[in-house]
């Protein structure tokens, strides 16, 4: 920070060099992105100390590997997030998404197609969830809790009752490699750089945050607020649609399970990023690295072994120290 | 100008608009649940055969008391406002069931010990929520989620996803005492002083109805309704800065919105556990949303303050009879359409009440 753009707060910082100082490795330390980038570092570290297998380069390329599904749909959970708004049917869609994909190869067409329709059914889901958030003025957890139920009927009715297992052409997206590392993600580090900087430096990113904000003064100051809160859900939608293909290349099949419990890890990540559930703060940054703490807890209870069950339990207290810390500091805020 | 003019309403003008509104609102959705539910119940009289057999209703009823007590505890979660919603009401339910079963089965307690422990716990758990809420004010949808997924880990992790009794573990007992099933399948006429009762269609009344449900529900429409705390609950709702304002301790109140809900899934899991004659881990996962549909569907406002007990057990009537007949209707297929008719269920009687809310506000 030059002194140039010093606010009037921080003026008579020449007073105090010392406080100066201090306030700002606090304030880098106070940023959630790096909290967290700090506790997966140090906790893989610790961790390696006991079990010697958890940072060979295998495990780290299978968390990196396994990450991107719910780091990509983080990405769009963010959005929504941000927005003040919810999504949890993103498990369903991603079924849904898995499904139609898969039936498209099934049916001949290639792994091109089969991504191009699978960004069809999540962008048309995503529209249908924002329109009627947007329109109907109902909460969104209430919206998207009922499609998450309407769309995993229709994924198990299409599906039936044989599981669909694709060609083996629906593998390359997800376990090829490039220079090393795997490819989606690549295309994780991809999408959030560019969905970092469309929401810090475009219009419509900044749209997103001024209605989580303060939704009136949005609409006071020209902003379209329905129009943004369906562009959210639709890009939910579509980043589920290509997160879909990835995990269809992962798993190799549809079940009618597919993608249960998806949104839990997805909120999870997501709020452990730094987002705030009333809206109006939290980066993508964060919900991704978010995504890979979530994702290397899970990796070092697999390691640990017969703790599977209890993991819905350490993301659940994860979630609710992450959000604490923020409640507590932001309250101190208030009152100081 | 007279000062006993006789028509003078020395209300604001917008008092009287707004009182006649909320009774608008208030008034219509009875009526309108009850003609929802005939319309249902004549459909699926019509097209399914055994729907309309003693039998069938006897048990549908017999199982709709879980759900209807969830809802209920629902309901008070949500008319507490603030965005209160209670999404680990099935997995306090779980973990309940689960702690009144090792309680019997592994310590080998008495039944009604465990009993009263599995309520506790219930209470217990719906505290560590309203503890999050209302003093750490955590956000209650990032709270209850987190919650209900933490406290079905917990329930899974206590007997490694095995039921009680577990027939793999032969020295431990395998069945509960038989007076503890009763609680779920018996009726009220098998009791002594009660048998005058008449029976319906050759079916008692199944004893978690009158003993459990309908005393539950009197004494929660009387607290909501009639006290103090219960007057409270809905100024919460409605206008918590208003209610601070009045010298309410806003936060107080919702904290016991949320023991209540776990106090209601603790008792909740007593039945369920003596109905199946077995503690499930797994047993209330999907019950979550079938609590908060019956909660909004039952003319409970998503933003508080708003709701009637009466709503709730008709809206639970719907539901139940809804899953049954199209489980009748549909056999083996209704495994997918029922949460898909849950789903729509929710949507819309959410957009209902929006535009009942609308509507009425506007004229």
């Amino acid at each position: 920070m030059t002194a140039d753009n010093a606010d009037p707060q921080t003026l008579n910082v020449e007073d105090r060099p010392r406080n100066a100082k201090r306030m700002d490795w606090r304030y880098w330390l106070g940023r959630r992105e790096v909290i967290v980038l700090l506790i997966l570092v140090a906790g893989s570290v610790i961790f390696n100390f006991t079990h010697h297998s958890y940072l060979t380069s295998d495990n780290i390329v299978t968390i990196l590997s396994n990450v991107a599904v719910v780091a990509i749909v983080s990405i769009g959970m963010t959005m929504v997030i941000v927005t003040g708004g919810i999504d949890v049917s993103v498990g369903s869609m991603l079924a849904l998404c898995m499904l139609m994909s898969a039936k498209t190869m099934v049916a001949g067409g290639d792994l091109g197609v089969a991504l191009v329709v699978s960004l069809g059914v999540g962008l048309l889901v995503g529209l249908i969830n924002g329109a009627v958030v947007a329109f109907g003025r109902i909460h969104p957890i209430i919206v998207t809790l009922g499609t998450l139920n309407i769309i995993r009927a229709v994924h198990i009715q299409i599906l039936g009752p044989q599981w669909i297992t694709p060609p083996p052409a629906a593998h390359a997206l997800a376990l090829d490699r490039l220079f090393g590392w795997p490819i989606p993600w690549w295309l994780t580090i991809l999408l959030c750089v560019l969905f970092g900087l469309f929401m810090a430096r475009r219009p419509l990113g900044r749209h997103v945050y001024a209605i989580g904000g303060n939704t009136e003064a949005a609409r006071l100051a020209g902003v379209n607020v329905r129009g943004v809160i369906i562009f959210v859900y639709a890009m939910t939608g579509m980043l589920v649609g290509l997160a879909a293909v990835i995990q269809l290349g992962q798993s190799g099949t549809v079940q009618p399970n597919a993608g249960l419990g998806l949104e839990l890890q997805v909120i999870a990540a997501t709020v452990i990023g730094g987002a705030s559930i009333l809206g109006g703060k939290g980066t993508i940054v964060g919900a991704v690295l978010g995504a890979l703490l979530v994702e290397a807890v899970h990796n070092a209870l697999i390691t640990i072994g017969n703790l599977g069950l209890i993991e819905g339990l350490i993301i659940g207290i994860l979630i609710l120290i992450a959000v604490g810390i923020d409640v507590v500091q932001n309250r101190r805020a208030i009152s100081a | 100008m007279t000062v006993d003019a006789p028509n003078i309403d020395r209300r604001p003008p917008n008092a009287k608009r707004l009182t006649t509104s909320l009774r608008g609102i208030a008034a219509a959705r009875l009526p309108l649940l009850i003609a929802l539910f005939a319309a249902l119940f004549l459909y699926f009289s019509l097209i399914v055969p055994n729907f309309l057999g003693a039998y069938n209703i006897y048990s549908v009823v017999q199982n709709g008391v879980i759900i209807g007590i969830l809802g209920i505890g629902e309901s008070v979660v949500i008319i507490s406002g603030g965005g209160g919603i209670d999404l680990s009401v099935g997995s306090m339910l779980s973990l309940s069931g689960m702690i009144l079963g090792i309680m019997n089965i592994e310590w080998g307690m008495n039944i009604w010990a465990a009993v009263a422990g599995g309520i506790l716990s219930g209470f217990l758990l719906g505290c560590i929520n309203g503890t999050l809420v209302s003093l750490v004010r955590i956000p209650p949808l990032i709270v209850t989620l987190a919650t209900y997924y933490g406290y079905a880990a917990i329930a899974l992790q206590l007997t490694n996803t095995r039921p009680l009794p577990d027939a793999t573990q032969p020295n431990l007992p395998q069945s509960f005492p038989a007076e503890f099933i009763t609680v779920g399948n018996g009726n009220m006429q098998d009791i002594g002083w009660l048998s005058w009762f008449p029976k319906i269609g050759g079916e008692g009344i199944p004893f978690q109805v009158f003993f459990v449900f309908l005393p539950l529900a009197i004494i929660t429409a009387f607290v909501l309704w009639r006290t103090v705390g219960g007057r409270y609950l809905y100024g919460v709702g409605v206008n918590a800065l208003a209610a601070r304002f009045s010298a309410i301790n806003v936060w107080g109140v919702r904290f016991w919105a949320y023991a209540a809900a776990g106090l209601f899934a603790g008792i909740a899991a007593v039945v369920q556990t003596a109905l199946s004659a077995s503690a499930t881990p797994n047993v209330g996962e999907g019950l979550n949303l079938q609590a908060i549909t019956i909660a909004v569907l039952g003319g409970v406002s998503i933003i508080g303050g708003e709701g009637s007990v009466l709503g709730v057990i008709l809206s639970t009537l719907i539901v139940i009879f809804l899953y049954n007949g199209l489980g009748l209707q549909l056999g083996n297929n209704a495994g997918v359409w029922q949460p898909f008719a849950l789903g729509v269920l929710l949507i819309g009687s959410v957009l209902f009440n929006e535009w009942v809310r609308r509507r009425l506000s506007v004229t």
